[in-house]
């Protein structure tokens, strides 16, 4: 379970605060808001690759925030394999293989399956070909590809992804749904993304945030705030609301 | 949930092992990086023999003010390529620029890799040239009669690849740490680099000055009567190079904005101006020494009647010269003084009459050199 404790974070041109929420294992929680809403920020922030200026994040009861800006450590071992953050960042190096980069990097966790891997990467059609190619040769949809299935195959416990939908194909993108609602449900993983993708999300995610100007202006379980503002989908509640 | 004791050895040995061959990996690439520090690497080496080699071959003397200036060529060589092997163990060559230096501080972030682990791996294995280049010193020393001069460079070289080393990591410790771009890492990398190139451009400044010292020293000749002859030639020269420094520090500040978004249109040409001028100064400190030299070569040729009429002679001057006893009649001292015949027919004693200076600060062994005794 992932928990948000009054989570501030400031910049010269953004401002977040008291964001608070919390999810247990094998739900979905999507990010909704428009541009500069505060999505990627509060991603970041529970991953730990950001550190807040106020607030906690707890991954099961021990405070984890902004670890990941700190350092690995072992105590926090737990949290490092068991958390993956699917992102625009930069996660390999742009110069060599993709097999390589796999090779290289997958050894860093502990439960990464290779095996599971290929699965993954087969169910997203991504060409197994192209493994060879190198990384920055990948069109975007395929670096997306292959980052989603290099951190599903570390078996994490919570997965966070950022918009990890805008460059892929209309086919890959119900697979890809399809294998997360599977992963969710069947593997008790967490999931917690963002996406403008609001059309999609309608039978899937359980949970919703909705976030503007670095607030959650609305948070809950999804039928219960589609009816609490009268709206027959989450389109329409974001119009209301975002 | 909880791993054993042996499963979390297990597991930092794993990430060990694997931030290890992301090292490797990285360096693998680091394309022309590697062979520019190799070079210099070798470089150094080489100048260290030469100097122990050639150190009292005269035209080494001649050419570059004795050993003052190899040193110093050879500390800012091997820092240099201590600089260079760093950033080739972590940055791919393309990765020089901010930007994709940006991108590799990224997916360190994104995996968590401990920046202290990665860093302490590179520096080991740094540390056998570090020891290479300290055993090659400590190999001239014990042939040299300047121990101690090749063993404070030695040690020197030693701690500014420590100090680079250090610096280095916490920049980068802090690049990763937070991704808020506050205070600049632009800003804070042009100063790391220019702390970097002041380091070398210290050291080299400190050879020269001590270089100085040495030439100085042993340029001043002392005369039998007690007079002591002070060469002024080349302060002038250290003079301006002092001043180059001085230039260079207020120039922290153009050259750090330019690494900023701002002014990063400007990097190259204050790059350039930044080159230019290290490597300005240094040509004035190796015409500095040079000139220098040539004027204690002259001073050598001269001889100067300084008792009774003054009277500048060189050595062409001098037609006949004998060892006499400076007491014929004590035959207990055996003690000689040079007397010289020069072609306008004075007769000089020059023990009592005149002086020159010699660049080994011997009077009696040089002039037994240019005039023997039979």
């Amino acid at each position: 379970m992932i928990k948000a404790e009054g989570l501030g974070y400031h910049s010269r041109k953004f401002k977040m605060q008291d964001v608070s929420f919390e999810l247990e294992d094998g739900y979905i929680l999507t990010l909704l808001g428009k541009n500069g809403a505060g999505k990627t920020t509060l991603l970041d922030m529970l991953y730990g690759v950001l550190k807040p200026n106020k607030g906690h994040v707890y991954w099961n009861d021990v405070d984890v925030t902004g670890v990941q800006a700190i350092e690995a450590q072992t105590e926090y071992g737990h949290f490092r394999d068991e958390v993956a953050y699917v992102s625009g960042k930069v996660w390999c190096m742009d110069e060599i293989p993709v097999e390589k980069n796999i090779a290289l990097f997958s050894g860093l966790y502990q439960h990464w399956d290779a095996e599971r891997f290929e699965t993954i990467l087969e169910r997203l059609r991504f060409p197994k070909e192209r493994l060879q190619s190198r990384y920055d040769e990948l069109s975007t949809g395929q670096k997306m590809q292959v980052q989603i299935a290099f951190h599903l195959a570390r078996n994490p416990r919570l997965l966070l992804m950022d918009e990890p939908m805008a460059n892929l194909d209309p086919v890959v993108k119900t697979d890809l749904w399809d294998l997360l609602s599977h992963q969710c449900r069947d593997e008790d993983m967490g999931l917690i993304i963002s996406t403008h993708l609001v059309e999609e999300i309608n039978d899937i995610t359980d949970y919703i945030a909705v976030l503007k100007d670095g607030n959650i202006v609305a948070y809950g379980e999804c039928g219960r705030l589609l009816s609490e503002n009268q709206c027959s989908d989450v389109r329409e509640l974001m119009r209301r609301l975002g | 949930m909880e791993k054993s004791r042996q499963g979390l050895a297990e597991e930092d040995w794993l990430m060990e092992k694997n931030i290890q061959d992301i090292a490797e990996e990285v360096r693998a690439h680091s394309g022309s990086g590697r062979r520019y520090a190799n070079i210099c690497f070798v470089v150094s080496i080489l100048a260290g023999i030469l100097l122990m080699v050639f150190r009292d071959d005269e035209r080494m003397k001649t050419w570059l003010a004795g050993d003052g200036v190899l040193l110093v060529l050879e500390t800012g060589c091997f820092t240099y390529w201590f600089y260079r092997s760093y950033l080739m163990w972590q940055l791919q060559e393309k990765y020089k620029n901010l930007k994709m230096e940006a991108q590799m501080s990224e997916w360190m972030r994104v995996h968590n890799i401990p920046i202290k682990e990665y860093f302490h791996y590179v520096a080991g294995k740094l540390l056998p040239y570090q020891m290479i280049l300290f055993a090659a010193f400590l190999v001239c020393a014990l042939f040299s009669d300047r121990k101690l001069q090749y063993i404070g460079v030695s040690i020197l070289c030693i701690a500014v690849s420590f100090l680079i080393g250090y610096l280095y990591e916490f920049y980068y410790y802090k690049k990763v740490q937070s991704r808020s771009n506050f205070f600049g890492f632009a800003f804070l990398h042009g100063v790391f680099l220019y702390v970097v190139y002041m380091i070398n451009f210290g050291i080299m400044l400190l050879a020269a000055f001590a270089g100085y010292g040495v030439i100085s020293d042993v340029g001043s000749a002392r005369l039998p009567d007690g007079e002591i002859v002070v060469r002024g030639v080349g302060e002038s020269w250290m003079f301006i190079t002092f001043i180059l420094s001085a230039i260079f520090f207020i120039f922290v500040v153009v050259f750090c904005s330019a690494f900023s978004s701002r002014l990063a249109k400007w990097r190259k040409a204050a790059c350039a101006v930044f080159g230019v001028g290290m490597a300005g100064s240094m040509l004035l400190t190796i015409l500095a020494g040079r000139w220098w030299y040539e004027e204690i070569n002259y001073t050598r040729q001269e001889i100067r009647v300084v008792h009774g009429q003054e009277q500048v002679y060189s050595f062409s001057d001098v037609t006949d010269y004998s060892w006499d006893k400076i007491d014929p009649e004590d035959a207990e001292n055996e003690e000689k003084t040079l007397v010289l015949q020069l072609s306008d027919g004075t007769v000089v004693d020059v023990m009592n009459q005149c002086a020159y200076t010699t660049d080994q600060g011997d009077y009696e062994k040089k002039a037994l050199m240019y005039f023997p005794q039979n």
